[in-house]
């Protein structure tokens, strides 16, 4: 494949990762790192600094926003993060010592886990009263709600750190349900706060890919510029899908991929797309 | 629990904005110059980062590469500069616990970054 060709198919699958990942309200991380394993061929290692250094530029351009309608909450988010930082690097590390069949399999079962989250959240809209999101939306423009269990958010931010880390994932999909379900932060100000927080978690994992020289240059910059593109363009002229058949069919989408990732860790001779 | 604050929402929004902004533009600039100049170099030398010793050598000469590799540190660098503006901006304030997490949050990231020798 021509350099030309590459760069072209690499700005594309960034920018479609993004404009998906704006759609639904996810990274496009999700997407990226099976892209480039599977499609691409690229190494697990390869794929998930790419992945994060995409999520930093993501991160960038949606936590300027959020920061822009005061919905981010800097003294938490600075908090949380020190141990979804030391996550990340620890994350890092951990995934040069292990087989890039782990990381795989763990990926897969990180894509099934955002799968079922997108269903429940399908659930909880269904379910969910006018009335409490009314009270949340009134707690985040008083600025009036309680933070607690700083022993739970902490933990699981660590752990959606050390997940950053291994698998060039973002982690919103764990930081958000930690915030808004255990520690009491209304939904908005949490998905807000959590996309701060992404960028930072990113950096800290891409560092380390960046020492030990697993960062390729060109597939990085090519696919963080066009989830960038990808995410902005989405996010300003598309509206956020909350159509259930479209979810749904994510869904199934995600499931997909994820079997695919099982499979490529398990080396299971199943049908399915990249052999 | 209070944590808004305006002018430094606003402070943070405009770093994180511009620096990953000029960090995107340069590495687009560099890997539109790297495929321009396809001919020359092989794939693998493509994907290479300099050591960071021998990056300003290679930005005095223009080198394609070299300025991918700028536009994403760049890129890398911008998340650590806001926590580091938002550390300066809470000890001005005299807001000292969230100036001193964002400290110990940027050793961490140093520590990340320049421990296995970036």
């Amino acid at each position: 494949m021509s350099s030309v060709v590459l760069v072209l198919m690499l700005l594309l699958t960034g920018l479609v990762s993004g404009s998906l990942g704006a759609l639904l309200g996810l990274g496009g991380g999700v997407f990226i790192v099976p892209a480039l394993t599977l499609l691409f061929h690229f190494s697990a290692p390869v794929a998930v600094s790419s992945s994060l250094i995409a999520v930093v530029a993501t991160s960038c351009g949606a936590s300027a926003n959020y920061l822009r309608q005061h919905l981010t909450n800097m003294p938490l988010a600075l908090t949380l993060e020190l141990s979804t930082t030391a996550g990340a690097v620890a994350g890092g590390l951990a995934a040069g010592l292990v087989s890039h069949d782990v990381i795989f399999v763990l990926f897969g079962l990180i894509v099934f886990f955002t799968a079922y989250s997108m269903l429940r959240s399908v659930a909880q809209a269904a379910s969910s009263s006018p009335e409490s999101g009314d009270q949340m939306s009134t707690a985040v423009a008083n600025d009036s709600y309680q933070v607690h269990s700083w022993t739970a958010g902490l933990g699981l931010t660590g752990l959606a750190g050390m997940l950053s880390g291994m698998l060039g994932i973002g982690g919103g999909v764990v930081k958000v349900p930690a915030m808004y379900l255990f520690m009491g932060i209304p939904l908005r100000a949490a998905t807000a706060t959590s996309s701060f927080m992404v960028g930072v978690t990113a950096v800290a994992g891409a560092s380390i890919y960046w020492a030990r020289g697993d960062v390729h240059l060109l597939v990085a910059a090519s696919v963080a510029v066009g989830v960038y593109v990808g995410a902005s363009l989405a996010s300003r002229y598309l509206r956020r899908v909350h159509n259930r058949f479209l979810i749904y069919l994510f869904a199934a989408v995600l499931v997909f991929v994820g079997i695919n990732m099982m499979k490529a860790g398990l080396h299971l001779n199943l049908p399915g797309i990249g052999g | 629990m209070q944590f808004r604050d305006l002018e430094l929402d606003e402070l943070l929004s405009r770093v994180l904005r511009l620096g990953s902004m000029i960090g995107l533009f340069l590495a687009f600039v560099g890997v539109v110059l790297l495929v321009w100049q396809a001919g020359r170099v092989s794939n693998p030398e493509m994907a290479m980062a300099y050591p960071l010793n021998k990056l300003p050598g290679a930005l005095l000469r223009c080198d394609p590469r070299a300025i991918v590799e700028l536009g994403l540190l760049l890129l890398l660098a911008t998340p650590a500069v806001a926590v580091l503006v938002a550390s300066c901006a809470y000890a001005q304030r005299k807001n000292w616990r969230p100036s001193f997490m964002a400290a110990v949050l940027l050793l961490i990231l140093l520590l990340g970054a320049f421990g296995r020798g970036l």
